[in-house]
Formats: structure tokens, C-alpha cells, sequence
């Protein structure tokens, strides 16, 4: 199984057969537009509330919505003062990064067992994996909380980390397990014959056939991790809070919603996850070990 | 001892078997080629002696060390697998020089190695490409070449020029040739083709269904086959007719829809046995003037192919095709002609149709 995860990039398509009959060319400029009409209406909450970053509250809640204004950094600027924001940033980026790193890691050493070792029941091994993902986040917060509080973990960092950690390995271990079935075990075979170990192997040969797998997988639970709120709010407390968790703090003040605050910080909390998302994009779609196994593919 | 053995050596899986109950004693510095079907066991042979397999039962000494639980590293045995694995992210020159670099020698010995390898197999223009930019007869010869440079006592080939074109074929098994010779190393190459173990063989191993059914020099499998898997050997293989043996007082022979052939019995038989008869195409002559003479008989010309060396006549007599091999190019026939065929018969081999093994030989007929 190699999930095909992303959309390919259009650039990585062949070209489309140029059309055959005169004046189809304008038919085929239609349909291009209207697609990125329909496309733009999934897409309008979204420029509404990067838009409103750049705006003063009284633009921002304007009737009609301007579309066109004189764009400030009021908002963002104030937000960048407020001490408490920049925790917010650390805060997000550090349990993120460090969670899905150590989750990735994990589960590429599980799932290379997996996919190598077979045994009896590796299969339901794999479904109860992912069952820890079926349970609903509100069933099992409160059970947690209370293992926490005994453990003494909330409140902490090592707390928050350990339990994103946990929630990314059964979907990484599926991913990466799908990859890694991919790369025939004729590989393991001949670095084993060349005399490599098993650790040589799986780091040097079996790992740089699957960096799409990791890309995605580190992709993949990063949104999961970046956007998780309902564990972070309750386990974490108030020191350990990630921007997600402002953003709802921050929806329920005195002065009623602070618009200008919430679009600020929902702007500079969506960007670096698109970035990295359109920075890694590529590398999902690169498969380079195509007919290099005779008799496989 | 020197070389490598097999005692009673067994490989099976839930639902498969691989090899049973096999031994074999093989002599150093020669090369030894396992002929047989798919699925007769040569990989399997193969995995086992390399180690990238352990057997079900049995052991496996090589230089009179017990070997059967150590990890290929630890064996020696260069290794160039059926389905071969090239490192994509590696070049070409890296993937021929990695395992050289893992045993830690020293740099200009490995480009020496590497470039030495490479002209050999005719690679060297490909060095700096990576496996994926590469045709599949060019992918295959980098792994023959990855397996070849190592310096081993044993090198095991597993089918290594299936699919290749004729031409490289041809070199690469005169390379081969060369190779084993001035390695003076033990080569153990598994092939299902049938000329192969001819042109490349010290020693034949026959293997069918996981048993070695057969072994020897290539020339006394070729003319005495032990078992009718062996006739399969050369071009054209031995046409191979069904029948039946017949006892009439103390004379056998062996009835068969084409003729009847006097034998004599090596080994126990019974009355109306059903066997298989192997006639090597050459064994066919030509024969002018009367007929009655034992293993003669009519046939009427299908197909003639002129290969240069000999003709190959394809022959239907009493609905068994034939193919036969003249040498002589003088005697026109045409398509649809009735010829007289006289054969061999002390040439011929019987074999149990159900075991496969060889029960008796022909008996002297006419001689040609």
C-alpha cells in the first residue's frame, strides 16, 4: 500500500492533449475559471480571516465585507507586545516539532519490525494500533486527566509531549508500515549479504526509499499535533498552553470576541504549517525505487 | 575437507517445500551448475548456501566448518540473487563498492576493483548513473558485478543472465568461464536454461521438485542421463516418448506408439511398467533401403530449421512429434514426405514414468 496522499502538484502532470477543434481553447479557459471559482468559495473563510489580520476591527466586522482596504499591522503588533503570546508560539512549535520527531522515529522502528517480522496476529496488532485512535477524544480525556493528575504530569511539557507522542504512532506506524511493505525485503537481503547490520541497514539502505512515507508522516501528525486543543487545554493547564488553546481563551473574553486578536493569531498560527506543508509537498511524491528490485516493482 | 557440503539438508515452509532431505559433497575450484525447472529448489539451494535462508533440517559445512547458523558476512560467500537489489540512492560505482568499503579497504584498491569489474561486464560508461536511469540488462549486470568483486572462495550465482540478449549472454558466459578459472574459486550457478550447464559446467547438479535427482560431468549427463529431468539438457533436448515395458520370455523391450525397442533392464521392472523413452536428436538417422530393423520406423517431415551446424527435422510418426538433428545437409527432403528413420536404440534411456529415474537401456539394434 502507498497511499497517495496530497494532491500532485499540477506542474507534475503531463500536459493535457491540446485540443483538437478550434474554440475549444475558450471552452477549456471556462472550465479552468469555474473551478477556481467553486474552489474559491471553500477557500473564502480562510482569505476572510488572513485578511482581517491586516485589518482594524471596525473593518473587520464592516457589512458588506471589504475586500479592498488599506492593510495594517495593528493587530499583529499588539499581539507581538502581549507577553503571553510569544509562550504561545514556543509553546506550539516546541511540543509539535518535539512530539511528532520523536513520534516519527518511534514508529519507523516499530513499523520496520512490523513489516519484517511477521508473526501471528501482526495484523489485528495493527488494527488494535489504530483503535487507540477510534476511541473519541472526549471519552478519554477525563480517564487521562485523572492518570495525570495522579502521575503528577500535567501542567508539564514532558506531560503534553508524551501524549501527542502516543496519539501520532498508531497513524505513523500505518503509514510507514505501508511504505516500508513497499521496499522489497530483497534489500535487507543483499545489505545483509554486503555485511551490513541491522542497524545500518534500516538507517542507510531501508530509510532513504521511504522519506515520502516520513515526509507524510511527519506532515500528517503534525497537523494533528499543531491543531490538538482539547487534551492540551485540560492536561496542560495554563502553562502549557499552544495557540489552539488560545485561540478559544480568546474567543470567551469580557469585551466579547476580540476580532482582532483572533484573526491576528490565527493568521500567523496557520502560516508555518502551510508553509512546511508546500515545503515537504514534492517530497511525497517522489518514488525512486521503481524497477530497481528485478521481477518487483 | 575443502568445499562446501550438504547433509541431509531440508527447507520447507507452512505450505511449500523448498528442498528435501538433500546431500551432496561439492569439490572446490570448479564450477558447479544447478539445472533444473522453476520451482525445482535451485533459489532455495542458493538462499541456503549463502545464508540469507537457514534450512529446516540439516547442515551445511563449507572448509570443514559447520556454517549452517551463521549470517552470510560470516560465510564468505559472495551472493548474486535471482531478484536483485540495487541501492537506488546509491551510484552504480557506489553500489559495486560499498560492501569493498564495509571490509575496509583502502580506497585506490577499491576504484581498482571496481574498474577492473566494470570493464569485464562492460558497465564502465554507467558508473556515475543511479540504478533508476539504467535498462534492465545493464541493471542485472551491476548486480553480477556487485557479487564478482568481492574476493571469495564462494560465489553463488542465481540465474544471473536470465532475460539477457543473445550477445552479451554469450560473452558474459565465456567471462564467467575465465573468471572461475583465474579466481580458482568454487562458483555454484543456478540455471533453468538448458545449454548453459553445458557451456559453463565442471559438475551438474540436476534438481527436481527439491530432490537432486542427477549429477556429473556435463558430457556424461548429456549421453547417459540418470534421470529423464537430465535429458531436458542441450538443443534440442531429448525428444522423450511414452510407453510400455514388455517381457517375452527373457527378452524386454519397450513398446512405444513410434516403435519397439529391445533393452536391457538395469534396475527392477515389471511387466507392462509405463516408461519414458529418451532419444537425443542426433540418435535419428536416415535410413535407406528395407526396413524391420529394431527402432526403425516411418515418419512423415513437419518442419525443417537449418541452424547451420545440423538440421533440425521436426518428424510425426504415429501421432508423436519428433524432432530429430541430421548433420548432413545433402539429402533434400520436403514437407509432407515419408521418410525411414532409424535410431540408436543402444543409445536410448528408460526411465520410470513416476519416479523419473533411469530403469534400463537400449538394447543393440542396427548401429548406424
Amino acid at each position: 500500500m502507498i497511499p497517495a496522499t496530497l494532491d500532485p502538484s499540477p506542474a507534475e502532470k503531463p500536459p493535457a492533449n491540446p485540443p483538437a477543434v478550434k474554440g475549444s481553447r475558450f471552452k477549456e479557459r471556462v472550465k479552468d475559471l469555474s473551478v477556481w471559482v467553486i474552489a474559491a468559495v471553500f477557500f473564502l473563510p480562510e482569505l476572510w480571516i488572513f485578511l482581517s489580520a491586516f485589518k482594524t476591527p471596525q473593518q473587520i466586522l464592516a457589512v458588506p465585507p471589504r475586500w479592498i482596504f488599506r492593510p495594517t499591522l495593528q493587530g499583529l503588533t499588539a499581539m507581538a507586545h502581549e507577553g503571553a503570546f510569544w509562550t504561545y508560539v514556543f509553546n506550539s512549535f516546541f511540543i509539535t516539532f518535539t512530539a511528532v520527531f520523536v513520534a516519527v522515529g518511534i514508529s519507523f522502528l516499530a513499523a520496520y519490525g512490523l513489516s519484517r517480522y511477521r508473526f501471528r496476529g501482526g495484523d489485528f496488532l495493527m488494527f488494535v494500533l489504530l483503535s487507540i485512535r477510534m476511541v473519541p477524544g472526549s471519552a478519554s480525556v477525563l480517564p487521562l486527566f485523572l492518570m495525570y493528575t495522579a502521575l503528577g504530569w500535567t501542567n508539564t511539557y514532558a506531560g503534553i509531549i508524551a501524549f501527542d507522542v502516543m496519539f501520532s504512532i498508531p497513524f505513523a506506524i500505518w503509514i510507514l508500515k505501508g511504505y516500508l511493505d513497499g521496499v522489497s525485503p530483497r534489500f535487507d537481503e543483499s545489505a545483509q549479504v554486503d555485511g551490513f547490520s541491522r542497524w545500518r541497514t534500516m538507517f542507510r539502505i531501508i530509510l532513504p526509499q521511504i522519506l515520502p512515507g516520513i515526509v507524510a508522516a511527519f506532515i500528517f501528525n503534525m497537523i494533528f499535533v499543531w491543531n490538538e486543543s482539547l487534551f492540551n487545554a485540560i492536561l496542560g493547564g495554563n502553562t502549557v498552553q499552544t495557540i489552539p488553546v488560545a485561540l478559544q481563551s480568546g474567543l470567551n473574553t469580557i469585551n466579547g470576541i476580540n476580532w482582532q486578536y483572533i484573526a491576528s493569531l490565527s493568521f500567523v498560527y496557520t502560516v508555518p504549517l502551510m508553509a512546511t506543508i508546500y515545503f515537504f509537498q514534492k517530497y511525497l511524491l517522489v518514488g525512486m525505487t521503481f524497477g530497481t528490485v528485478r521481477g518487483e516493482i | 575437507m575443502e568445499g562446501v557440503s550438504l547433509r541431509g539438508v531440508s527447507k520447507r515452509w507452512r505450505h511449500t517445500v523448498g528442498l528435501r532431505d538433500l546431500t551432496i559433497d561439492i569439490d572446490p575450484s570448479q564450477f558447479v551448475v544447478l539445472y533444473g525447472p522453476r520451482g525445482s529448489g535451485k533459489s532455495v539451494f542458493c538462499r541456503l548456501l549463502v545464508g540469507v535462508d537457514r534450512p529446516s533440517q540439516g547442515t551445511i559445512v563449507m572448509n570443514g566448518a559447520d556454517v549452517t547458523h551463521l549470517a552470510p558476512i560470516q560465510r564468505g560467500v559472495a551472493y548474486v540473487p535471482q531478484t536483485f537489489a540495487l541501492y537506488p540512492q546509491f551510484s552504480v560505482y557506489d553500489n559495486i563498492a560499498y560492501p569493498l568499503a564495509i571490509q575496509g579497504e583502502k580506497k585506490a584498491e577499491i576504484r581498482g576493483r571496481v574498474d577492473q569489474i566494470a570493464l569485464t561486464l562492460g558497465i564502465t560508461d554507467i558508473l556515475a548513473k543511479r540504478p533508476d536511469q539504467l535498462s534492465g540488462g545493464q541493471k542485472q549486470r551491476v548486480a553480477i558485478a556487485k557479487g564478482l568483486v568481492l574476493n571469495r572462495r564462494v560465489y553463488v550465482l542465481d540465474d544471473p543472465l536470465v532475460g539477457l540478449d543473445y550477445k552479451i549472454r554469450e560473452r558474459l558466459v565465456e567471462e564467467l568461464r575465465n573468471l572461475q578459472e583465474s579466481l580458482d574459486a568454487l562458483f555454484v550457478y543456478a540455471t533453468s536454461d538448458p545449454l548453459e550447464p553445458l557451456l559453463l559446467a565442471d559438475h551438474v547438479v540436476v534438481l527436481d521438485q527439491g530432490r537432486l535427482v542427477d549429477q556429473g560431468p556435463p558430457a556424461d549427463l548429456y549421453f547417459t542421463p540418470n534421470h529423464v529431468r537430465t535429458a531436458t539438457l542441450g538443443y534440442p533436448a531429448a525428444n522423450v516418448i511414452a510407453g510400455r515395458i514388455n517381457q517375452d520370455q527373457d527378452r524386454w523391450r519397450v513398446l512405444t506408439p513410434v516403435c519397439d525397442i529391445p533393452i536391457e533392464v538395469t534396475a527392477e521392472v515389471a511387466s507392462d511398467q509405463e516408461v519414458l523413452v529418451a532419444v537425443r536428436a542426433e540418435q535419428f538417422l536416415l535410413q535407406e533401403g528395407p526396413s524391420g530393423a529394431a527402432g526403425s520406423f516411418d515418419a512423415t517431415v513437419e518442419l525443417e530449421e537449418d541452424i547451420g551446424s545440423e538440421r533440425i527435422v521436426h518428424l510425426r510418426a504415429n501421432g508423436q512429434d519428433l524432432q530429430a538433428g541430421f548433420s548432413d545437409h545433402k539429402t533434400a527432403l520436403e514437407l509432407g514426405q515419408t521418410v525411414r528413420v532409424a535410431t540408436k536404440t543402444s543409445a536410448m534411456r528408460i526411465f520410470d514414468q513416476l519416479s523419473g529415474r533411469c530403469v534400463a537401456v537400449g538394447a543393440p539394434g542396427i548401429e548406424g
